[in-house]
């Protein structure tokens, strides 16, 4: 079963006026695990709902393959849906939900049957067959909520933070069979999460959403290493990338890029080039690095000294927190894989790895 | 603040409702029990006697008794139903956010706050006989003339289902609050899995709405079944339990036994009646209702 | 879709304004009448006309004062209510709290007893506690109304249930403080009580006002005659007006439906929270 699905320019607006999607592109290919991820009130459960066709789309339009299905109910639609509370029936055992919308196609009673059976055996709930739904535990109740969507062999498979009501242990675990479960019935699949890890982790591709609009769509990896704005870069990685202002200058050696009262070099195999960097010179720009582009240094082979404000050390690394104001607010934040010994207060000398500083314009957009 | 302090405080908060309860409900209750088994009339210069069970038998054989019985029931069996139906559908047509909602709850509201006395004054002349009677009119109105028009109150078939009417349309909108109520807390979100799940608008009724509603069901049922039994001032007031005991209740029929003839025992005995099957009814609700709180 | 959407909203506000009219109809005539001159009121019961007022003439009213003690009836039903609403909050709470909260001997067992009257209806023991108020010689007094009304099953529940809810922090915080059970009670549990003792009021106050069976059978005279066993005693006062008759309901119903649309919020409430108890 071939099951694409295109967003075109879709956009939500409520009624009291609020925005909650705003010209929204994405193409899912078949057999693909998109998620959709941001922070709350992103737009990411609406951009989701819309498909599902539980709320209607104010424009553009939405392709299940080459079909426009604006208008259709989301009886039409052949989608399913595993909900955030996961929305089990209360008053009906767990073979009962896992066959209600399979009665709803009105099958016929062995084919019913032989579905329900091949879920509760995929999902390992065939010892669970009876009980009711508040019986049964979180991570249980999450797989009912999954088999009940997956016994329609639906063309779309959504999924809206079905993770966040179970502790994290559990999370992972279930993660990983998610993961498992959409190769193995290949099912194109929408997953919404606010937690950027799961994304990371889960998806094919990653579409990041902030504010009703698509920031950036790609593989994680290149989502890491080649955010399209400020917003990625901060939003994705624990932490997310530093990103502070900053402006650029023309020397004789080239250009040089301010950091913390110091001019800085930038490197000739830099991210950016520096064709395209000269035209920011004298501007306001915003430089990015990732907690693990600065490291621990000599006095001698520092390039800066920033005063230390706070340390957290997790057993395997520890991240220093320095007096360097962030465009979030917050501070500054190093990885480092050792345990030096310092304390707060302390000048600590550290030097940049030049190759890993990213460049971003005034209004956000990446340079590159 | 020592042990034994606290004790007594608990005691003494509690000893004013205590004492009201038992002085004027336990001991009532108990009493009447005791005067259903002699022949005590107020009034009388005989010293009551302990009968046994004759108060009893001599009920199951008085027509009026063994009538007021079946018009209880036959009340009971219409109004029940009926009025649960137009309630649940008053409160699922409320159930959506509709502009004016609040106007509407209030208008179907209001009757319940109407007292059943004033109700019943109103509805006599509701009932008037004659073309002027304004139900005989409007009867005249919407069957194109071809109704007659009849004397409701003093027509032995058509007096109870009069205050069957009166009855439903005093109580329907109390039911409907508690219904509309629990219709608000089933969740959308069962509603979003169903419609996903291919249920139409019938399948969600019967599939989700009505077994998530069933013990508010019950109960609503259960509580409009015991206000049938207590019917009392509808009867009084409209029809004095005629023509000819076609609408006497149990509770007539214990008043007019008590006060009117002053046979205390023979009203406490009716009153025994009355409470078994106040009982019996509760039970079933308690037994109906356990199946699965959800 | 939304053509479709639009007829169903339509459809649904057809059959709530045509049952609304229904629902209303009685209660309209009974104002409208009561406006009227007598001779138009009989007469055009059976019409339209009987909701629309023409000029509006109190003169039912004042008859009805001319013809029987209104004012006493009136005074004697806010007199009687209010006692019963008053005395029930305090000594319902006061139970109410002494169940939830407070350890004592044979609270269990008593607490059971409390909840099987909760199915008692006034009928099941009106007849032989008339033989009871008449052996205590109360009969046609205001105390007789009054007293076996105030402690109430269903109030003590509703106090229960809501002082079980509060968080106990606030009554350690008071103990830790010195404070005894009696002001713990008063000066913390009361004042955020405030919704519980407004629906207990609101629901008390509505159950009371109208009523009609145990005042029919204890009393006898006007002079502590409440106002639904009145209006049926005028009702069969000779001449037969409905005009004054309706008036009489008018003025009878005012001051429950003046509790009712200012409260109504929490008379929903109350009355839901009857439904909770299934």
């Amino acid at each position: 079963m071939m099951a694409s699905v295109t967003y075109k320019q879709v956009s939500k607006r409520f009624e009291d006026g609020t925005g909650a999607l705003v010209d929204f592109d994405l193409q899912v290919d078949d057999g693909e695990l998109m998620v959709l991820v941001g922070p709350s009130g992103c737009g990411k459960s609406t951009a989701l709902r819309l498909l599902a066709g539980l709320e209607s789309v104010s424009a553009g339009e939405l392709l299940i393959n080459d079909t426009v299905i604006n208008d259709l109910s989301p009886q039409q639609r052949n989608i399913a849906m595993v909900f955030q509370n996961y929305a089990l029936y209360p008053h009906m055992s767990v073979r009962r939900n896992l066959a209600f919308p399979l009665r709803m196609m009105k099958l016929p009673a062995e084919e019913v049957a032989r579905r329900t059976a091949w879920a509760a055996e995929l999902l390992e709930l065939s010892d669970l067959l009876e009980r009711m739904p508040k019986q049964l535990s979180g991570g249980q109740r999450q797989r009912v909520a999954m088999g009940r969507a997956i016994v329609r062999e639906p063309q779309v498979f959504l999924m809206d933070e079905t993770l966040s009501n179970l502790d994290a242990k559990l999370r992972i675990q279930i993660r990983i069979e998610i993961a498992a479960l959409q190769r193995r019935l290949n099912i194109t699949t929408l997953y919404v999460t606010h937690d950027q890890v799961e994304a990371m982790t889960l998806g094919d591709r990653v579409a990041v959403m902030n504010a009703g609009r698509l920031q950036q769509v790609a593989m994680p990896q290149v989502l890491y290493e080649r955010p399209d704005n400020t917003f990625v870069a901060g939003f994705i990685g624990s932490p997310g990338m530093n990103v502070l202002a900053s402006r650029l200058q023309r020397r004789e050696s080239g250009l040089a890029v301010e950091f913390s009262g110091q001019w800085l070099d930038v490197s000739l195999d830099s991210r950016a080039s520096h064709a395209r960097l000269a035209r920011y010179v004298d501007q306001p720009v915003f430089i990015g690095l990732r907690p693990e582009a600065l490291e621990l240094a000599s006095a001698t082979r520092a390039q800066v000294e920033l005063t230390l404000t706070a340390v957290e050390a997790l057993g395997h690394e520890q991240l220093l927190y320095f007096d360097v104001p962030l465009i979030t607010g917050s501070n500054m934040i190093v990885r480092v894989q050792d345990t030096p010994a310092v304390t707060i207060g302390d000048r600590i000398p550290l030097r940049i790895h030049a190759r890993e500083l990213c460049f971003f314009d005034a209004q956000g957009a990446a340079i590159y | 603040m020592p042990q034994r302090a606290l004790i007594s405080a608990g005691l003494l908060f509690a000893l004013p409702a205590l004492a009201g309860l038992l002085i004027f409900v336990a001991v009532p209750f108990l009493l009447s029990i005791g005067l259903s088994f002699t022949n005590l009339r107020l009034g009388s210069p005989l010293a009551p006697e302990f009968v046994g069970l004759t108060q009893f038998v001599r009920l199951f054989a008085d027509d009026a008794f063994t009538r007021a019985l079946l018009n209880n029931l036959l009340f009971t069996i219409v109004v029940v139903p009926v009025q649960t139906l137009l309630a649940l559908g008053l409160a699922l047509l409320l159930n959506q956010p509709l502009r004016g909602l609040a106007l509407f709850r209030t208008l179907f509201f209001m009757p319940v706050v109407f007292p059943l006395a004033l109700v019943s004054v109103v509805w006599i002349l509701i009932y008037a006989p004659g073309p002027d009677g304004m139900l005989n009119s409007f009867l005249h109105l919407i069957t194109l003339g071809h109704w007659v028009p009849r004397d409701f109150l003093h027509d032995p078939w058509l007096a109870l289902p009069a205050i069957m009417l009166t009855s439903i349309w005093q109580g329907a909108g109390f039911q409907m609050v508690i219904l509309l109520a629990g219709l608000q807390s089933i969740p959308e979100e069962l509603y979003e899995a169903a419609r996903i799940d291919g249920a139409g608008r019938w399948q969600r009724f019967w599939f989700i709405t009505l077994p998530q509603l069933r013990n508010t069901l019950i109960f609503v049922m259960l509580v409009t079944t015991i206000l049938t039994f207590r019917l009392f001032e509808q009867v009084q007031i409209m029809t004095r339990g005629g023509p000819r005991h076609a609408t006497t209740t149990i509770m007539y029929e214990a008043v007019q036994a008590a006060f009117s003839r002053q046979q205390v025992a023979k009203g406490a005995a009716i009153t025994v009646i009355f409470f078994l099957i106040v009982l019996l009814v509760t039970l079933l609700q308690r037994r109906l209702a356990r199946q699965e709180r959800l | 879709m939304n053509g479709r959407r639009m007829l169903t909203t339509g459809l649904r506000y057809a059959a709530l304004l045509l049952l609304a009219v229904l629902f209303v109809s009685p209660i309209l005539l009974m104002v409208v009448g009561s406006l009227k001159p007598e001779a138009r009121v009989l007469v055009e019961a059976g019409s339209l006309k009987a909701f629309v007022p023409g000029e509006w003439d109190l003169r039912n009213y004042r008859d009805v004062f001319a013809r029987v003690a209104f004012g006493r009836y009136l005074f004697n039903s806010l007199f009687i209510t209010g006692m019963v609403v008053l005395a029930g909050m305090v000594v319902n709470s006061l139970a109410g709290y002494a169940f939830a909260r407070l350890a004592w001997r044979g609270r269990k067992v008593l607490f059971v007893l409390v909840l099987a009257i909760l199915i008692l209806p006034l009928e099941a023991i009106a007849v032989p506690l008339f033989y009871q108020v008449t052996l205590f010689g109360w009969r046609d007094t205001y105390l007789v109304q009054i007293a076996p009304f105030v402690a109430n099953a269903f109030s003590i529940y509703l106090f229960y249930t809501f002082f079980l809810g509060l968080p106990r922090e606030l009554e350690e915080a008071a103990r830790l403080d010195g404070a005894g059970v009696l002001r713990t009670f008063l000066t913390i549990i009361v004042p955020n009580s405030k919704p519980v003792f407004a629906t207990v009021a609101i629901l008390g106050f509505l159950m009371q006002w109208g009523v009609f069976l145990w005042p029919l059978m204890v009393t006898g005279g006007e002079a502590v005659r409440p106002l639904p066993l009145a209006i049926a005693t005028f009702y069969t006062l000779p001449p037969l007006q409905w005009g004054d008759i309706f008036a009489f309901g008018v003025m009878m119903v005012l001051p429950i439906l003046l509790v009712f649309i200012f409260f109504q919020r929490w008379f929903i409430r109350g009355v839901v929270a009857t439904g909770i108890k299934g």
